[in-house]
């Protein structure tokens, strides 16, 4: 199991869980969630579909109770005041679910009113960028028009922080592109803090700073990417010179935990983990070499060995 | 802001859908005052009030509910508010206040209109309104609660309201149940809804707004409990398993409710055996029970014949309606309790009648074989008068009416009524209230002798005219024709016909029928009624006993001496008593006196009931007895 990385000491959390649990009867969402998101940092919320990150997110918003630890917003308990809260985030939902017969026109009408800091200008300007119609039916758009409507708005809002709940589900490539680019231009502008949820490593490996993996309702590794990156490595060899339980090298005796060990295309795959900063040797037994990883591969070794 | 916002939000989506329904309410209640003059058994325009309330309104809320609350969790917008900056229960909060403003709106709007409308034929003050609208509107919250409720229930919503239906109707059937005794029922009461004028019934006011609240509160723990997931899961569209088994149970219900009706169904009732006597033209049969009572069965069947006869020949009409008489031992002399079931069905005990009393229960016979002849239309209150006048007319002889030998008498019983009514409240237009108050004898007798006038002055073809323009009433051939009708009131059309108009005949009538008063034996008649006025109070003694208690007191021209008894009566107000209808045969028989108590018995009702009381005075010299007092008692 991968440490938990402390945040830094000087960091100002703008949302912090502390092992929060929820129930449903006897059913577990979350057995333990615990992050740190600080202020003006992009935070990747990883994990597979059904590990609970929207029932996370949910909570964060207060729209969903804890059944038991705590969360915090800006330093206050989320239980005491919400409202105010909301008012200071910026939230994209996983689906989007405006009202059909609204135009961006009336849908900004409807929602400036719950908002004190709301930026008009702002949203005329985004809602012109991503090339929303302006008095077209939110009814009749994509589902890529409207987490681009959802993201519209929330930056309208000028929010703190921005929660966004795998905004990019079911958008096609370019607009997955376009969204991330302006969450990404978002965050150096402002020095924004998003909190950045997905099952897609992709979408968050060029802009977040630290990231959390939850995975079966509870926290399998918060810090940086490169430190997670760096600590996991992928090594293979011919299946036919594959000793049982044989690693690679002595460095090897080294690694906290053989996360996955398989055969695949004729060669025996083992991945290893080792512990933050520790020092790996590069000299490898005969018939072993290091394969090329991405971070995708990294999130899988993670949650598969949590799993 | 954030609520008005949501508000703005909901007059926007829903605004056109609200107002279009607004829109056509407003026109069935328009088309609705228009079935009322022609529709049957219409006694007051008022009951188009209580027809929107029973049919209208409901249907209203439901569709609303529909639109402002089940669309919202079935399109799942409601996800994009709950996670604005609000509290979870605004949005909901937000709906409830629209939605019932809308409904009260209406329920006041209609009681508007007819009043806009009926003013011009009834009376209508400024309490009697407000009753109507105070009465209206808890029905509206009631019914917007229900539905508020109801609509968080999502795809099992129908399954509810059939439920809820049926169980109101089982509740309604049940013979041992009163349901006008519960509110909201109670406020629904077919006589009270309509003919209050003036006693608040707070406690069916608060108990309805309680139920409502009980509601209210039901939808918000329903909406909120578990994060409002229960609601959600709900509000999902109904699965194709779901509308089998709904469509299942429907037919189910409908299976059982078909096989009931032919259980109900009942055969033409029509007398039959032995002791009947039937004549064929007119179709009048009478049961007599027991052969020792064939004469005086024999002697309505005369009575009845001669006076249904008449009648066919002066409006020449040639099909009329089978009258039936049942003799009832178990009645008194006095009861006649007559039915529209399959023609006319009068029930009553005759065996000791004289003339008067013979001809009385022919006019009874006679005002519902007319009624029937109209439809009931003739009940409706402004034209009331004239339907028991002109009963009673045909029944003391029609044109020989006025030789007759009981002219005396009920002249003697309408100056009684008429030195307590206002005489600045012209009686003809509250005919409900006259008869409620000083009983259906002295009403009648009162109309009977505004006809008496009427033919003095006109002669008999005028009051031939005027009850065959009633009975052959052109209710139009088209919608527009019927509107149009609609706008002729009563005492217009009375005006129309005799060339009188009705405020100054009304005035004259009164002084011809005061005028009466000097005759010798009417005079004699009068004082042989006390000059006095009486209240039945309900009071708790130093035992803590509850009693009914009631004394006189004298009114100007009393005359001390005068021979009879005062007589107190009281019953349990139930479902379609009528205030001078009082079935019970307890009476406690006193002196008038008029000082101190006259009556005290002890009281066999509870805290909350209430009660019909009745004060009459007893004479030999009277064939009635005489109301002295009628009125409603809360007991605390």
């Amino acid at each position: 199991m991968p440490e938990l990385a402390p945040a830094p000491l000087t960091a100002q959390p703008v949302i912090e869980l502390d092992n929060v649990c929820k129930r449903y009867g006897s059913l577990e969402v979350l057995t333990g969630l615990t992050l740190q998101v600080n202020r003006g940092e992009v935070y990747g919320f990883l994990g597979r579909n059904g590990a609970g990150k929207s029932t996370a997110i949910r909570m964060m918003m207060g729209i969903t109770k804890v059944s038991s630890g705590s969360i915090h917003l800006f330093g206050n308990s989320i239980a005491h005041n919400f409202v105010g809260a909301r008012q200071r985030i910026g939230y994209v939902a996983q689906e989007q679910h405006f009202y059909p017969w609204m135009t961006p026109k009336q849908l900004a009408k409807f929602v400036r009113g719950f908002y004190p800091k709301w930026n008009q200008q702002r949203y005329e300007s985004l809602v012109t960028l991503f090339e929303l119609p302006m008095t077209r039916k939110i009814g009749n758009f994509s589902g890529g028009m409207k987490a681009k409507m959802a993201l519209t708005m929330a930056l309208a809002t000028q929010p703190e922080c921005l929660i966004l709940d795998e905004p990019t589900a079911g958008m096609d490539p370019v607009a997955r592109r376009e969204f991330l680019d302006l969450v990404s231009e978002e965050a150096r502008r402002v020095d924004a803090t998003i909190l950045f949820s997905t099952h897609l490593i992709d979408d968050i490996e060029a802009i977040a700073d630290r990231i959390g993996i939850v995975e079966s309702g509870k926290t399998v590794y918060e810090g940086g990417l490169k430190p997670l990156s760096d600590s996991i490595a992928t090594y293979s060899i011919v299946e036919e010179l594959y000793t049982p339980g044989s690693v690679p090298g002595a460095f090897a005796n080294g690694a906290d935990h053989v996360l996955q060990s398989h055969a695949r295309h004729g060669r025996h795959h083992i991945v290893l983990q080792f512990p933050y900063g520790a020092p790996r040797s590069p000299i490898l037994d005969y018939g072993w070499q290091e394969d090329a990883m991405t971070l995708e591969d990294v999130f899988i070794a993670v949650v598969a060995k949590s799993g | 802001m954030g609520w008005f916002n949501l508000l703005v939000k909901d007059v926007r989506e829903h605004g056109f859908a609200m107002l279009l329904l607004g829109v056509g309410f407003i026109l069935v209640v328009f088309l609705a005052l228009e079935q009322q003059l022609s529709g049957a058994f219409s006694m007051s325009g008022f009951e188009v009030v209580r027809f929107s309330l029973i049919t209208n309104v409901p249907l209203i809320a439901f569709i609303l509910g529909n639109r402002l609350i089940v669309k919202e969790y079935i399109g799942g917008t409601r996800k994009f508010v709950e996670a604005l900056p609000i509290k979870p229960y605004t949005p909901l909060l937000v709906k409830y206040i629209l939605g019932l403003f809308y409904i009260i709106t209406l329920c006041v709007l209609v009681v508007m209109i007819v009043a806009g409308t009926a003013s011009a034929a009834e009376d209508i003050d400024k309490t009697y309104l407000q009753l109507l609208i105070i009465k209206t509107a808890a029905i509206g919250l009631l019914y917007w609660s229900v539905v508020f409720f109801v609509s968080l229930t999502g795809r099992i919503r129908l399954v509810l309201y059939v439920l809820m239906g049926l169980a109101l109707m089982y509740f309604i059937n049940v013979p041992s149940i009163d349901e006008t005794r519960f509110a909201p029922l109670a406020l629904m009461d077919r006589q009270l809804f309509v003919f209050e004028r003036e006693i608040f019934p707070w406690g069916e006011l608060i108990q309805t707004a309680l139920i409502a609240l009980g509601f209210v509160v039901a939808g918000f723990v329903l909406a909120l409990l578990n994060e409002g997931s229960i609601a959600e899961q709900l509000g999902k569209p109904i699965s194709r398993r779901d509308m089998v088994a709904f469509a299942l149970l429907g037919l189910g219900c409908m299976t059982v409710y078909s096989t009931l009706q032919k259980k109900w169904e009942t055969p033409f009732y029509e007398l039959s055996g032995a002791q009947v006597i039937r004549v064929s033209e007119p179709v009048i049969a009478v049961s007599y029970v027991e052969d020792q009572y064939l004469t005086q069965a024999q002697r309505v069947v005369d009575s009845l014949q001669q006076v249904i006869s008449d009648f066919k020949a002066d409006v020449g009409i040639d099909q009329l309606p089978q009258v039936q008489v049942v003799l009832n031992t178990d009645l008194e002399k006095t009861e006649i309790e007559p039915e529209l079931t399959d023609g006319v069905l009068v029930t009553a005990n005759f065996i000791q009648y004289d003339d008067f009393e013979y001809d009385m229960l022919s006019s009874i016979a006679m005002h519902h074989l007319l009624l029937s002849l109209t439809n009931g239309r003739w009940d409706y209150e402004t034209r009331h008068w004239l339907l028991d006048g002109l009963a009673r007319w045909w029944a003391d002889g029609g044109e020989n009416a006025r030789d007759s030998v009981h002219n005396d008498e009920l002249f003697a019983l309408a100056l009684v009524a008429l030195r307590r009514i206002k005489l600045s409240d012209n009686p003809l237009h509250t005919w409900q209230t006259i008869t409620d108050n000083y009983g259906f004898e002295a009403a009648s007798a009162m109309s009977y002798s505004a006809l008496l006038y009427l033919e003095e002055q006109k002669g008999t073809d005028m009051i031939v005219q005027l009850a065959a323009d009633y009975i052959n009433e052109d209710i139009g051939s088209s919608v527009v024709e019927s509107v149009q009708s609609k706008f002729l009131s009563d005492a217009a059309r009375f005006e129309n016909i005799t060339g009188i108009e009705f405020t100054a005949f009304t005035a004259q009538w009164f002084e011809w029928l005061k005028a009466k008063e000097s005759e010798p034996v009417v005079a004699e008649l009068l004082d042989a009624v006390p000059r006095i006025e009486g209240e039945i109070k309900s009071v708790v003694d130093e035992r803590g006993v509850h009693r009914l208690e009631a004394s006189f007191s004298k009114r100007e021209g009393y005359i001390d001496g005068v021979e009879g008894t005062c007589v107190l009566r009281h019953q349990l107000a139930s479902a379609y008593d009528r205030e001078t209808m009082i079935y019970t045969i307890e009476r406690d028989r006193q002196p008038c006196k008029t000082n101190g108590v006259a009556h005290t018995i002890e009281s066999p009702y509870a805290a909350g009931d209430r009660v019909y009381g009745l004060l009459e005075f007893e004479s030999e010299r009277f064939h009635r007895p005489i109301p002295l007092w009628v009125g409603r008692i809360h007991v605390k």
